[in-house]
């Protein structure tokens, strides 16, 4: 301990680290829910609509963001959506789905935050 | 510098050099085996370090290394069972997306395409992950995020420890209890923030010229460069910092001869960074708003200034308040003695002058912008203000110190 206090603390840290590896591959979060609905989806020419009027549904924004880059994809204000879109919509209970978007998918409800796959009529 | 120093600071300044390598290979278009080249370089400096400084710990005059190491045990394991699996909205929503974009040679310019990108991010987290990504495809994004925010999370009270507790065991205990007691800062850690590796880096820049000037080894100014170089990469805070030690440390900077030509170099570089940063800044949304006139007539409004003003103190003391005690047992001790405080002290409360001016002119409204900000930039600015107001502390008596 003396000799190498480094050694013991990178050791710590990886020790941290796998443990961590470890207990993440066994939990799913609401945001897995979300990339794994995600990933039943092929974005690859699909805009993906989603609103930013809630706190937390940006943050499920940024998790599917992020589970689908490379992919270019498009978050589209609702200005710019067209008809025959696929889009995911993630809302909050406030948020009212628009009358044009035709509901896809059910939806995955956690706390105030509902997602659903829909298109443009 | 204390062995434990010298080896963690060449490993994260060693990341920041594979995140600068990892973005220019992409960028200029080199074939993905330069990745390669670039881990085999990765391994041998990571030997070299370890060659180089095994120098053994100075001996204590009791077992303080075991009692920092349980410590340390503590809390690694608090950091590891408060885990948030995809860290906070700042992890995922950008530098883990820019990540994913990094990681794959030929897409990685489609992070251009995101209508909503964040400017004040530059690309340390997002190049280094995505290098580490490529090497290791299987393992996903968020778990290189929660490695490296360990990492920086853990080293940076132990940084503070063993730099310390020279001059005082008292300072070195209340330095590392002032991080590794307080929640905001293993919150910030777990969320894996960057303003954590921000201010890794200034505390290395800061420890680097002190022993400079200590020591006048002209060995260790490519270290406080690199430093300064990687605040730049972090985020974009970090230019500010790098800006107002340069001025504040010119001579120093610049006082050997033999090491005056990498002195330049990096002087260079930053100057280099500030032209692409101003190339860049009609995106930024604190420059577009400094440009209309009515932002300096509100900017000079005295209630705006004292709601700021407040709103830090208040914040400042109650999620720091180790570092507050020491903040004003310096103040006290400065006056007591008649002494100015040191030109180290008047820098990083330059750093607070800067983020003070940035809420003036912030085109957001104040309550929002001060409430989502201010904490994280005072942990930013708390880390090198622990360092600083230790070293304005008088030195113990030499017999109990290495």
């Amino acid at each position: 301990m003396k000799r190498n206090f480094t050694i013991y603390f990178l050791s710590l840290v990886i020790g941290v680290c796998v443990l961590n590896a470890y207990r993440m591959a066994r939990t799913e979060t609401p945001y897995d829910k979300v990339i794994r609905l995600a990933g039943s989806y092929t974005f690859h020419t699909s805009p993906i609509y989603y609103t930013h009027d809630h706190a937390n549904t940006s943050d499920y924004a940024g998790v599917l963001r992020m589970a689908l880059a490379p992919t270019p994809v498009l978050f589209l204000d609702e200005g710019n959506m067209k008809p025959g879109d696929t889009c995911f919509f993630l809302g909050s209970k406030r948020t009212q789905i628009p009358s044009d978007l035709h509901l896809l998918q059910g939806v995955i409800v956690q706390d105030s935050i509902q997602i659903a796959v829909c298109t443009v009529l | 510098m204390h062995s434990f120093s010298k080896q963690i600071s060449r490993l994260l300044l060693c990341l920041s050099l594979i995140s600068i390598c990892h973005f220019l290979i992409l960028q200029f278009q080199l074939p993905v085996r330069f990745n390669l080249l670039l881990t085999g370089a990765l391994g041998i400096g990571v030997l070299i370090v370890f060659l180089k400084a095994t120098a053994p710990l100075p001996v204590f005059s009791y077992s303080v290394p075991w009692q920092l190491a349980l410590v340390l045990l503590f809390f690694a394991t608090a950091f590891l069972f408060r885990t948030r699996k995809y860290g906070g909205w700042d992890a995922t929503g950008i530098y883990h997306l820019a990540a994913n974009y990094l990681t794959h040679p030929q897409a990685w310019k489609n992070m251009w395409l995101l209508p909503r990108q964040h400017g004040d991010y530059p690309l340390f987290l997002g190049s280094l992950i995505g290098f580490f990504r490529q090497l290791f495809p299987c393992i996903p994004t968020y778990q290189f995020g929660y490695c490296l925010s360990a990492l920086f999370t853990l080293a940076i009270p132990c940084l503070l420890f063993v730099e310390l507790r020279t001059k005082s065991l008292f300072l070195a205990w209340a330095a590392l209890l002032a991080f590794f007691a307080n929640l905001f800062y293993l919150n910030s850690g777990i969320n894996q923030y960057a303003d954590i590796p921000l201010a890794g880096f200034t505390l290395l820049a800061f420890i680097a010229l002190q022993h400079l000037k200590d020591k006048g080894n002209p060995n260790l100014i490519w270290l406080c460069w690199t430093a300064l170089g990687a605040m730049i990469w972090t985020k974009n805070e970090g230019i500010f910092y790098a800006a107002v030690f340069i001025l504040f440390q010119v001579k120093p900077l610049f006082r050997f001869t033999k090491a005056r030509p990498v002195s330049f170099l990096y002087f260079l570089l930053f100057v280099l960074s500030l032209i692409l940063l101003k190339h860049g800044a009609h995106q930024n949304d604190l420059f577009q708003h400094a440009r209309s006139a009515s932002a300096w007539s509100e900017a000079l409004r005295i209630e705006k200034f004292k709601t700021i003003l407040v709103f830090l103190t208040t914040k400042f003391v109650g999620t720091f308040p180790i570092v507050a005690l020491l903040f004003f047992a310096y103040l006290l001790q400065s006056a007591y003695c008649k002494r100015v405080p040191a030109r180290l002290f008047w820098m990083v409360m330059s750093f607070v002058i800067g983020i003070v001016c940035v809420y003036m002119l912030s085109p957001y409204g104040l309550r929002w912008h001060l409430a989502t900000s201010a904490t994280r930039l005072l942990l930013q600015v708390s880390i090198p203000l622990t360092y600083v107001l230790a070293q304005g502390w008088p030195r113990k008596n030499p017999k109990t110190s290495s």
